[in-house]
C-alpha cells in the first residue's frame, strides 16, 4: 500500500497556519517562534514527512496576493486595476496566480480588524498604489515577502517599484524652459505624498539648474496634505507654463484656464505626469510624462516571485525609467537636443 | 557610407532573403559555404559594417579621468578595482586608461575606443557633455557610465541613490530630534550634489523643517574642485555633507573652534569612503555599494556586447545607513509628531 506523499499543506492545515510558516520552519529559517517550529517538526515526524529537499516550489502553483485601496478602484478607467491587469498578465507568463483583494477606507486605517487573503495559500504580496504606513507596517509582518508598486515609504525589508518622478518631472520642466519659458508654476501638494514630493522637487531641481527662482506664488495646491479631495483654485497672477503633478489634476487645470478663456498651449503651457489619462475625451492631448507600467508590473511581478524562491532578499527602491509623451498643450515641441542649464546638458 | 548599408542592400545585391543574410554574417548554421563566401564578400564591398558580438567574455574598457585618481585612496580607483573583479568573474578582462584631464576638455578620445581594441566600454566619473556626445560618435561598441549621467535617461549609466540616500540621512537626524540642520556641498558643481541637496531638502520639507540659506555652505572652489569653506558664525545643530571627504574638513574645522562631534554639532555623510582620517572611524554616513554597482554596469555591459536588448537607461544602486557615532540624540519630548 502505497503511502500518500506528505505535502507542506498537509502539515500546514494540521497546524492552522501557513505553508510558508512551516516551510520557514522545517527550512530553520527566521520568523518561526521556538514553540511553533517544535510543533512543525513533530507534526512533521508523526505524519511521515520526507524532507528530502526544501519543497518550496511545490507542485501547487504559486498565490500571489494583491492589495489595492478601495478608492482607486472607484474611478473609472482605474489607473491601478490597469497595473494588476499587467501583473496578472506577467503571472499567467510565470506560471503563478494572483489573488486580488480590494482594502475598504476602515481596513485600511485599521479601524476594522483585517487579515488579507484569509482562507487562501498566498505567498506573497503585491501593494499597487500608495496606501498608509501604518497598514504597509501592519501586513509588513515578516510572513511572507511584500513589494509595493508605485510608491514607496522608509520600512526596510520591502521592495518598492516606484515610477521616476524626481528625474521625470525635472525633465518635464528642464523641456519647458529650454523651449524659453521662465516663469513656470507647479501644481501639486508637495506633503500629500512621498511620489508627489519626488516630482515637486524634480520642478524645483530644474529651476534651480537653470538659475531660475522658485516663486511661492506659483506654487498651487490640488488636494490636502492628507491626499483627500482634489479641488484648487487660479490664482490671480499666472505664470507662462504649468508642470502638473499628475494628469487628473492637468486636464482640471485645462478646464479652469478655458474657463476663463484662457488658451492652451497659445496662452499657457500645461505639462502632465502619469500618462493616467490616455482615454481622456477631449480635443486636447496632453504632453505628459509616462512611465513604463508594463516594465513596472513585471519587474513587481519578478521580484516577488524571486523572494518567495528565496532567490533574493529585498533590495529597497527601484526605480523605473518612462519617456516623455509629446501632446498638444505645451509649445515646446522637437526640442530633443537638450542645451543650457548648469551641467552643460 | 558606412553604417548606411542595410541587411536589405545586401539581400537585394546577391537575390536573397534578409533571414539568409543575417544568418550567414552571423555565422548560423542553414547557409551553405558558398553562400556564406558570397554573402561576405558582398557586404565587405558595400562597406557593410559589421557589429561586433562577443559570444564569451569579452574585452571591456575601462577610463577614467585622472582628475580622480589624485587624490590618496581614490574612491574612483576602488571602483575600477570593482569593475576588474566583476569582469573577470564574466571571463572579461578589462583594459584600462587614464584620460588626461587636460586633454579630455579638447579632443582627447578614449585610444581604447578610436584604436577599437575593446568590445565595450565603461566610464567612471563624471565627464562634461560635450565630450560624452564625442565619444558616443565615435564609439562602435556599447558604453556604460558609472556614477554619472549624460542627461540622456535612455542611456546607460549606473548611479548610486544620491536623492534618496541623502534623505535618508537627513531623516536620521530629524528622527533623532534635530531641527537646526545645515547642509555642506556646492549645489552646482555637479549634478550628484545637487541631487544630494534635494535629498536633504525632501527631509527637511517632509518634516515641515525651514532650511536656512546661511546654513547651506559650498564647499568647494568650482574651479580647482579643492575643498573650500569656511563656518559661520552661528552654527546648526546638525550638518548633512555630501560626501566623507567634506566631512572630514567639517570635523577638522568644528575641532578649531572647540566644537565637538557629535556633543556640540553632529554630522551625517555620503559614500563610506573617509581614509587617512580619524573621523572616519565615527561618521554615521550612507555606504555606496560600490561592487554592486560595477557589478551591474558590467552585467548590462556584457548583455550589450552580446547583442541583447533589456530595460536600458539609468539604474540606481541604493545603499545603506552606516551608523556610527557622530550624531547626537537630541531631546524628542519638544518636537513635533514626525511626518509619516
Amino acid at each position: 500500500m502505497p503511502k500518500k506523499k506528505v505535502k507542506l499543506k498537509d502539515i500546514a492545515e494540521e497546524l492552522h497556519t501557513s505553508v510558508v510558516t512551516v516551510s520557514n520552519a522545517l527550512n530553520g529559517k527566521k520568523g518561526v517562534s521556538r514553540q511553533l517550529r517544535q510543533r512543525v517538526l513533530e507534526t512533521a515526524e508523526r505524519l511521515g514527512y520526507d524532507s528530502g529537499k526544501p519543497e518550496l516550489d511545490d507542485s501547487d502553483m504559486i498565490e500571489i496576493g494583491v492589495l489595492i485601496a478601495e478608492r482607486y478602484v472607484q474611478e473609472d478607467s482605474s489607473f491601478y486595476m490597469e497595473i494588476y491587469r499587467m501583473v496578472a498578465q506577467a503571472a499567467t507568463k510565470k506560471g503563478c496566480v494572483t489573488v486580488l483583494e480590494i482594502v475598504s477606507r476602515e481596513k485600511e486605517s485599521l479601524a476594522l480588524p483585517f487579515m488579507p487573503f484569509s482562507g487562501a495559500d498566498v505567498r506573497g504580496m503585491l501593494v499597487i498604489g500608495e496606501m498608509e504606513s501604518q497598514f504597509i507596517r501592519y501586513v509588513n509582518d515578516g510572513r511572507m515577502p511584500l513589494v509595493c508598486l508605485d510608491f514607496y515609504t522608509m520600512e526596510p525589508g520591502i521592495d518598492y517599484i516606484i515610477a521616476n518622478g524626481f528625474y521625470g518631472v525635472e525633465k518635464m520642466t528642464s523641456r519647458l524652459i529650454e523651449a524659453g519659458y521662465r516663469e513656470i508654476g507647479f501644481v501639486g501638494t508637495p506633503r500629500a505624498t512621498r511620489s508627489i514630493m519626488d516630482r515637486y522637487l524634480g520642478y524645483c531641481k530644474a529651476l534651480k539648474e537653470h538659475g531660475i527662482e522658485e516663486r511661492k506664488e506659483f506654487l498651487l495646491w490640488d488636494r490636502g496634505e492628507d491626499n483627500e479631495s482634489i479641488s484648487f483654485e487660479l490664482p490671480e497672477k499666472l505664470p507662462q507654463a504649468f508642470v502638473c503633478n499628475c494628469d487628473k489634476t492637468a486636464y482640471m487645470l485645462i478646464e479652469k484656464l478655458q474657463d476663463r478663456g484662457i488658451r492652451v498651449p497659445e496662452d499657457i503651457s500645461v505639462v502632465g505626469f502619469d500618462h493616467s489619462r490616455k482615454d481622456q475625451e477631449s480635443k486636447l492631448r496632453l504632453t505628459t510624462y509616462e512611465s513604463n507600467q508594463k516594465a513596472m508590473a513585471s519587474i513587481g511581478l519578478n521580484c516577488v516571485l524571486k523572494r518567495i524562491q528565496g532567490k533574493r532578499v529585498s533590495e529597497g527602491v527601484r526605480i523605473v525609467q518612462g519617456k516623455v509623451i509629446e501632446g498638444d498643450t505645451d509649445s515646446s515641441h522637437g526640442l530633443s537636443v537638450p542645451h543650457g542649464g548648469m551641467f552643460g546638458r | 557610407m558606412a553604417g548606411n548599408v542595410k541587411l536589405k542592400d545586401i539581400a537585394e545585391r546577391v537575390g536573397v532573403s534578409i533571414v539568409t543574410v543575417s544568418n550567414a554574417l552571423s555565422g548560423k548554421k542553414g547557409v551553405s559555404q558558398e553562400m556564406r563566401r558570397k554573402i561576405l564578400d558582398v557586404a565587405e564591398e558595400m562597406g557593410y559594417e559589421f557589429q561586433k558580438k562577443v559570444a564569451e567574455g569579452g574585452k571591456i574598457g575601462v577610463v577614467v579621468s585622472d582628475k580622480y585618481l589624485e587624490v590618496g585612496a581614490s574612491f574612483y580607483w576602488s571602483m575600477y578595482q570593482e569593475v576588474v573583479y566583476a569582469a573577470s568573474k564574466r571571463n572579461s578582462f578589462t583594459l584600462f586608461e587614464i584620460l588626461d584631464k587636460e586633454i579630455s576638455g579638447q579632443s582627447g578620445l578614449p585610444k581604447l575606443l578610436l584604436e577599437n581594441s575593446v568590445d565595450g566600454l565603461i566610464v567612471i566619473g563624471w565627464m562634461d557633455s560635450a565630450y560624452m556626445e564625442r565619444l558616443y560618435q565615435a564609439a562602435r561598441v556599447p558604453v556604460v557610465l558609472l556614477d554619472f549621467h549624460d542627461g540622456r535617461m535612455e542611456r546607460d549609466a549606473v548611479l548610486s541613490m544620491s536623492y534618496l540616500g541623502m534623505y535618508q540621512m537627513t531623516r536620521y537626524l530629524l528622527e533623532r530630534g534635530h531641527r537646526e540642520i545645515g547642509f555642506l556641498g556646492s549645489v552646482d558643481a555637479t549634478e550628484s550634489i545637487m541631487d544630494r541637496y534635494f535629498g536633504f531638502r525632501k527631509g527637511m520639507e517632509e518634516w515641515g523643517v525651514p532650511i536656512r540659506p546661511e546654513w547651506v555652505l559650498d564647499d568647494r572652489d568650482l574651479k580647482t574642485g579643492n575643498v573650500e569653506f569656511s563656518l559661520p558664525d552661528a552654527l546648526p545643530t546638525a550638518f548633512v555633507c555630501n560626501c566623507d571627504y567634506s566631512a572630514g574638513f567639517l570635523y577638522d574645522k568644528l575641532l578649531e573652534r572647540g566644537l565637538r562631534v557629535p556633543e556640540d554639532v553632529s554630522v551625517v555623510g555620503y559614500d563610506d569612503f573617509l581614509y587617512g582620517h580619524p573621523f572616519a572611524e565615527e561618521i554615521t554616513t550612507y555606504r555606496v555599494d560600490v561592487k554592486k554597482m560595477a557589478r551591474m554596469a558590467v552585467r548590462i555591459l556584457v548583455k550589450k556586447m552580446q547583442g541583447k536588448a533589456g530595460h536600458d537607461g539609468v539604474r540606481y544602486v541604493e545603499g545603506q545607513v552606516v551608523e556610527r557615532t557622530s550624531v547626537r540624540h537630541l531631546n524628542p519630548d519638544i518636537l513635533p509628531v514626525p511626518y509619516r
